[in-house]
């Protein structure tokens, strides 16, 4: 019964969802979230004021737990899910987005298809953004840009939007992020009833949920981490292995190996020394394969800085310990610099200095751990 | 399993109906309108003609007596509404509910409506 956290398959999901489900475990369970569950008052259905708040609260961290320590994924999901939608729907005062859409993930993913693209989810999030989009395109003071102008002045007190606005004429610089918001809802909304466009929600998505981030500093309760761990429902998770080609005559190499294989608990990556001959299959001489690590997947091959960074996108600890510690920001500054470093991860922003920092530890490879056995020379 | 996926779709289906009916009706709840409002308001309430103080008015609604409320203000009222039909069914309470919404001009809610 009880799973490695660690590892995504054998869970009756597809891999990508259970690592969703395993992050919005982690926001909820890091966050405390049960604390914000009330007793019944007010209920949207009358029935529901029997329903006992410690019962909701213990449903919640259970399924949680059962979520990240289990392999009955569907089941813990499905209690978690529900334990949040009882509470959300057993008072008026607790209810809010964020709740409402966490709870439905979690309940859709725990409905999903065993295989196959999970369709619920992904209509789930297209559907919040149609309708966040659909209101503020009829909404006279997102039309007019006044929203942003009173939120961003008076509320946040944003000093780039102050500066701006002060710069342009009236109301241009609210009609301008209202605008940007809208159009960036709407496109979303369309984009994930488009089987193709999976890349774009994933990037316009990410990108959108991440400015917002950066310009308030407030993730909204789970907002925005529910947000960014449902993308997964876009991502296709590698059906074969990862080639990962590397020098088996290099002791720090080696020894590299080993921390990844024991973080790599599917296994995901297959690794071959550049020694045995695999670099033939990609065209690939040996003089190229000394000069940095290859990764290949399907239909991608990637060497130096980038492969190592697509290498560690596909290890489940990096998502689970990057949500975890911003769930644990203590403050605005704190979440801003959180996901302005992730966000510089991400993007091809942090090549020059990826590749930079990679092309060194490359050339003193054979001088890091020199004392290590190499088993090729 | 189809049943599965069967009550997926209902359950979408169901916000789909939220998203159109939120159209025609005052509250927006479960329409996906986060942050669409900047909602500021104080609350004030006599029963039997005593004021409540900001502690009574926090438990009562479970919300602070004065702030900003990041939904539409609709839901504030909703919450008084129902809140005072349950706690105050003999009608004694009078509730004022003094508001703007996105820095607009201010405006006045009473209840009884």
């Amino acid at each position: 019964m009880i799973a490695n956290p660690l590892r995504l398959s054998g869970c009756g999901l597809p891999p990508q969802i259970v690592l969703l489900c395993r992050l919005f475990a982690i926001a909820l369970l890091v966050s405390n979230h049960q604390r914000q569950i009330q007793t019944p008052y007010l209920p949207f259905i009358d029935a529901l004021e029997i329903m006992n708040a410690d019962v909701l609260r213990v449903m919640l961290v259970g399924g949680s737990l059962g979520v990240l320590f289990t392999r009955y994924t569907r089941l813990f999901t499905a209690v978690a899910g529900a334990s949040l939608l009882l509470a959300v729907l057993s008072a008026r005062t607790y209810y809010g987005n964020n709740k409402t859409f966490t709870g439905l993930m979690l309940l859709l993913a725990s409905l999903e298809r065993e295989s196959g693209p999970p369709r619920l989810l992904q209509w789930q999030f297209g559907l919040v953004y149609f309708g966040a989009g659909l209101n503020k395109v009829l909404d006279p003071d997102w039309q007019s840009g006044q929203f942003f102008e009173h939120w961003a002045t008076a509320r946040l007190q944003n000093p780039f939007y102050i500066a701006l606005s002060q710069n342009l004429p009236a109301l241009v610089a609210g009609k301008l992020f209202c605008w940007t918001s809208i159009v960036a809802e709407l496109t979303l909304a369309a984009l994930c009833f488009l089987p193709r466009w999976r890349a774009g929600v994933i990037w316009i998505g990410g990108l959108f949920q991440c400015a917002l981030l950066v310009f308030t500093g407030d993730p909204f309760n789970l907002f925005f981490m529910a947000m960014q761990a449902s993308l997964f429902a876009f991502v296709r998770w590698p059906a074969q292995a990862i080639v990962v080609i590397w020098d088996g005559s290099c002791g720090f190499c080696k020894r590299t190996k080993q921390v990844i294989e024991k973080l790599d608990h599917e296994p995901i990556f297959e690794w071959h020394k550049l020694q045995s001959g695999i670099g033939d299959r990609y065209n690939l001489t040996r003089q190229q394969l000394k000069q940095a690590l290859y990764a290949a997947g399907d239909g991608w091959l990637l060497n130096g800085y980038s492969a190592v960074r697509r290498m560690i996108l596909h290890l489940p600890l990096f998502w689970m310990t990057s949500l975890a510690a911003f769930a644990l920001c203590p403050n605005a500054t704190s979440r801003r610099i959180a996901v302005t470093l992730l966000l510089l991860f991400l993007t091809p922003l942090s090549n020059p200095i990826g590749n930079l920092v990679y092309s060194w530890i490359a050339r003193h490879r054979h001088e890091l751990l020199a004392n290590t056995t190499c088993e090729l020379e | 399993m189809k049943w599965r996926y069967a009550i997926g779709l209902a359950l979408l289906a169901l916000q789909a109906v939220a998203i159109v009916r939120a159209r025609f009706a005052d509250d927006r709840y479960f329409c996906w309108a986060p942050f669409d409002q900047q909602t500021q308001y104080a609350i004030g309430v006599t029963i039997g003609g005593e004021g409540l103080t900001e502690f009574q008015i926090q438990r009562r609604y479970r919300r602070p007596f004065e702030g900003v409320d990041n939904r539409s203000a609709n839901h504030i009222f909703d919450i008084i509404r129902r809140a005072e039909r349950k706690l105050e069914p003999a009608g004694r309470s009078r509730v004022t509910v003094v508001y703007s919404v996105n820095g607009g001009q201010e405006q006045v809610w009473n209840y009884p409506e």
